[in-house]
């Protein structure tokens, strides 16, 4: 093996490599760190995170950016609360109608950004003050307790001694992994995110992948919204709020590219542990809640900025061997 | 008198392309030189070794006494080389007079001193003869005012030498007589101005000497009371075709795959043709013409205003690229790294692009017809990779355009539009591609193509449509190509 291929390969498992490291630290100074309980916790405490992150590189993934994802959380978790309180719909029939309610806004608002053409980032700017507001007036600013036994199995159950939220979480990455490498709306997003307009110019509608892939973030978060509901054991209108960062930041560390056009399943998944663990392992060792916000920003700053380093310097690079050849015509 | 500028045998190779020839050339006080040739002869490469942006790899230039190897862009400003581009790089934000102090502000402390400037920038315009508020926003200019802006700001730096690249071009007759008033003054201040342009008019009008380049090379200086537009013209295209190209045995057919009648958008006028099966057409014209603006409106990737497109001799109505696509227009575009290409997706995925949503089933991607189609295009443009998922960055420029080449066929197209096909790519690479154009053509496609090579125009077309501003001036049959031709109908309008 040559040095380059050493290279490219630290480079291409650099997450994971990062990942084992923290799991080693934390392991070596508390032996509670390396439990299967422990484990499982972790994974719980990830997983509405993680799933709101599925969605949320499917969007980063085509270049743009939802900052509704949090808020979506928790009107979907008061719609849902509201739902099971004054109806006696089966509770399945209510998480549907919520998801379908999540999902039919995010459309609207997907629809709005992208025929109009402005920057996402403003867009759902925009969408999360109406959807938050949305989220208390529907709630008369209070949460609702009315969650009833059976619809908190979503987030407090197990299956096989497994939290259900860890298999959503498992379902929604097997489900992102065959959406980006098996079905031709993945290979779409991958050629949107990469150069929209030469997709455009192979005779693909860029609007509407776009238009998918800001959705399905929106359904996404719908779910990580029903978890939420189910954990709190009550609607909460600032539910979530504020958690889109925290996606945000576990698919950049995760590998996804804040300018689009590459993103792993694998490597996000490894992304969200990398939060998970930070954050449970700090926890166990008894760091305050403060510093860890602190270790959160530099984790995302190491991350974001190693990859910016090595690309503007690639660019800088390419731009010297090829441009020559461009302007020989000129 | 000592000459300000001296060019003395620089020479640029880039990757096998001889740019630049051993061109010398020198420059007087008070002189505009006009600068002709045809698209790629070098002008561009030579205007950019002397802004900086192209280090030359032989000769020197010498200015002011000193004498440089190469230039980089603070340097040149230094020497007082300043280039007025055809794309202007003023700040559309900002005030004429902020624009003009631009990087030179006038203040203390970190303020700025708008009376100091406002008051500099008026008298500059009055020394200039500009009439122009200084205080109005420049986004708010025409192009042409714009320009004197430019131009103004840069004899404000003190330019020894100024470089006009085409400064017309998008100038009404009205506008230009004002931009020629200003290059008099500046020109009876002592500075040196190099102007390029297409329009041969001009270069009598505003010219005191003319140099001519063609592939490269210097091929004369003359003074402009001393040679007439004819000479002049013969001298620019003045060569003989070099390269061969593959035979071409080509009856026009009864059979008319696309036919375009009266085709309207915001560059291009009532343009009509008519393309038969397997024929090769080959639109020529300077660049600007309007070519690419018309087949993109074809391919339904800008708005049409006007005009109707046959396909077989049913009407259709491109909107989309999406709907081109579907009716088998496929476009190899001219800018193959940021319209062709995805640079950043293997082979497999650029091919079948276009074809995803039809080799899927239930969202699935079939891999196998997806795998088949790929190397079956591997195969058939004899892509030279390792294999279907090396990402299409890395492979060399002749490659690539196959790959952009794959994606059309694989979507099973009747007309292929190429826009520049062999632009930036080597010798090898451009025989090879123009085989397979001739052999797509047997095969019963219909090949629309742009390029601004003339040998390649001629050697590759079975007719020739001639764009000039916007407007198709001429379309000459087999018999009738000839450069000159070309040439004729391509400065028509100008």
């Amino acid at each position: 093996m040559n040095k380059a291929t050493i290279t490219a390969l630290t480079k291409k498992y650099m997450t994971v490599i990062i990942l084992l490291l923290i799991c080693a630290f934390f392991g070596i100074m508390d032996s509670k760190f390396w439990t299967f309980g422990n484990f499982i916790s972790i994974l719980r405490q990830v997983s509405m995170l993680g799933i709101a992150a599925v969605g949320m590189a499917c969007c980063m993934l085509v270049g743009d950016i939802n900052l509704s994802v949090g808020v979506l959380q928790g009107l979907t978790g008061v719609i849902c609360a509201i739902l099971l309180r004054d109806t006696g719909l089966p509770v399945a029939v209510v998480f549907l109608l919520a998801l379908v309610g999540c999902t039919v806004i995010g459309f609207i608002g997907a629809a709005i950004i992208v025929k109009t053409g402005m920057p996402a980032m403003i867009g759902s700017l925009g969408i999360r003050y109406v959807v938050n507001g949305a989220a208390y007036l529907i709630a008369g600013g209070l949460p609702i307790y009315s969650v009833t036994d059976r619809a908190k199995w979503i987030g407090q159950g197990s299956v096989l001694g497994i939290p259900v939220p860890v298999v959503v979480l498992l379902v929604f990455f097997v489900i992102g992994y065959i959406l980006l490498n098996k079905t031709f709306l993945g290979r779409h997003l991958f050629a949107v995110g990469s150069n929209a307009e030469a997709t455009r110019l192979s005779g693909i509608n860029v609007d509407r992948v776009r238009i998918f892939a800001y959705t399905f973030s929106c359904f996404c978060s719908g779910v990580a919204g029903l978890i939420l509901m189910a954990r709190n054991a009550s609607g909460q209108p600032n539910g979530g709020n504020g958690s889109e960062m925290n996606v945000m930041t576990a698919c950049v560390v995760g590998g996804v590219s804040a300018l689009g056009g590459s993103c792993d399943p694998i490597s996000l998944m490894v992304g969200v542990l990398i939060i998970g663990v930070l954050t449970n392992g700090m926890t166990i060792l008894g760091v305050s809640e403060y510093w860890q916000i602190v270790c959160r920003g530099l984790v995302l700053i190491t991350a974001v900025g190693f990859d910016f380093y090595n690309r503007t310097r690639k660019v800088k690079v390419k731009v010297q061997d090829t441009a020559p050849k461009a302007e020989a015509k000129a | 008198m000592e000459p300000l500028l001296k060019i003395n045998n620089v020479t640029k190779i880039y990757g096998g392309v001889t740019a630049l020839d051993h061109v010398s050339l020198e420059l007087m006080p008070g002189e505009v030189l006009a600068l002709v040739g045809e698209n790629g002869a070098g002008k561009s490469t030579l205007i950019k070794s002397l802004s900086g942006a192209v280090i030359p790899d032989a000769g020197t230039i010498e200015v002011g006494g000193k004498s440089f190897e190469s230039l980089d862009p603070v340097l040149s400003k230094q020497l007082g080389i300043s280039v007025v581009y055809q794309e202007l790089t003023l700040c559309p934000g900002l005030k004429v007079f902020e624009n003009i102090y631009l990087g030179a502000f006038k203040g203390k402390a970190g303020f700025v001193d708008n009376k100091a400037m406002i008051r500099g920038a008026q008298e500059l315009m009055e020394r200039l003869n500009i009439k122009i508020d200084v205080r109005q926003q420049v986004s708010s200019l025409s192009v042409a005012y714009m320009q004197l802006v430019e131009i103004a700001k840069a004899a404000s730096r003190e330019a020894k030498v100024l470089i006009l690249d085409e400064p017309t071009a998008s100038l009404t007759e009205a506008e230009t007589e004002l931009l020629f008033k200003l290059i008099r003054t500046v020109k009876a201040h002592g500075t040196a101005i190099i102007y390029i342009s297409h329009r041969m008019q001009e270069v009598f009008d505003i010219g005191d000497r003319v140099a001519v380049m063609r592939d490269g090379h210097m091929i004369g200086v003359h003074q402009v009371a001393e040679i007439n537009e004819k000479q002049l013209v013969a001298e620019m295209i003045g060569r003989e075709l070099t390269k061969d190209f593959p035979a071409r045995n080509f009856e026009v057919g009864e059979e008319i795959v696309l036919k375009v009648e009266n085709l309207s958008n915001a560059r291009v006028k009532n343009v009509s043709f008519e393309l038969h099966r397997g024929e090769v057409l080959g639109l020529g014209g300077l660049v600007g013409a309007g070519r690419t603006e018309a087949v993109r409106s074809i391919f339904g990737a800008d708005p049409r205003t006007g005009g109707k497109i046959y396909l077989e001799g049913r009407e259709i109505d491109p909107r989309s690229p999406r709907e081109a696509v579907r009716y088998g227009i496929a476009m190899v575009p001219e800018d193959r790294k940021l319209h062709g290409c995805i640079l950043g997706l293997p082979i497999a995925n650029n091919v079948c692009m276009s074809i995803y949503s039809k080799i899927s089933r239930f969202l699935l991607v079939n891999t196998r017809a997806e795998r088949e189609t790929v190397d079956g295009m591997i195969d058939r443009l004899k892509i030279k990779t390792p294999g279907r998922r090396l990402l299409a960055g890395n492979l060399s420029g002749g490659n690539q355009q196959k790959v952009v080449l794959g994606k059309c066929l694989a979507a099973n197209s009747k007309v292929l539009i190429f826009d520049e096909p062999t632009r930036g790519i080597d010798v090898g690479a451009k025989a090879e591609f123009y085989k397979l154009i001739n052999e797509l053509a047997a095969g019963g496609l219909s090949v629309i193509m742009i390029s601004s090579e003339m040998d390649e125009l001629l050697g590759m077309s079975d007719r020739i449509v001639v764009l000039s501003e916007g407007q198709v001036t001429g379309t000459l049959e087999k018999s009738e190509f000839s450069q000159e031709n070309v040439f004729k109908y391509a400065t028509v309008n100008l």
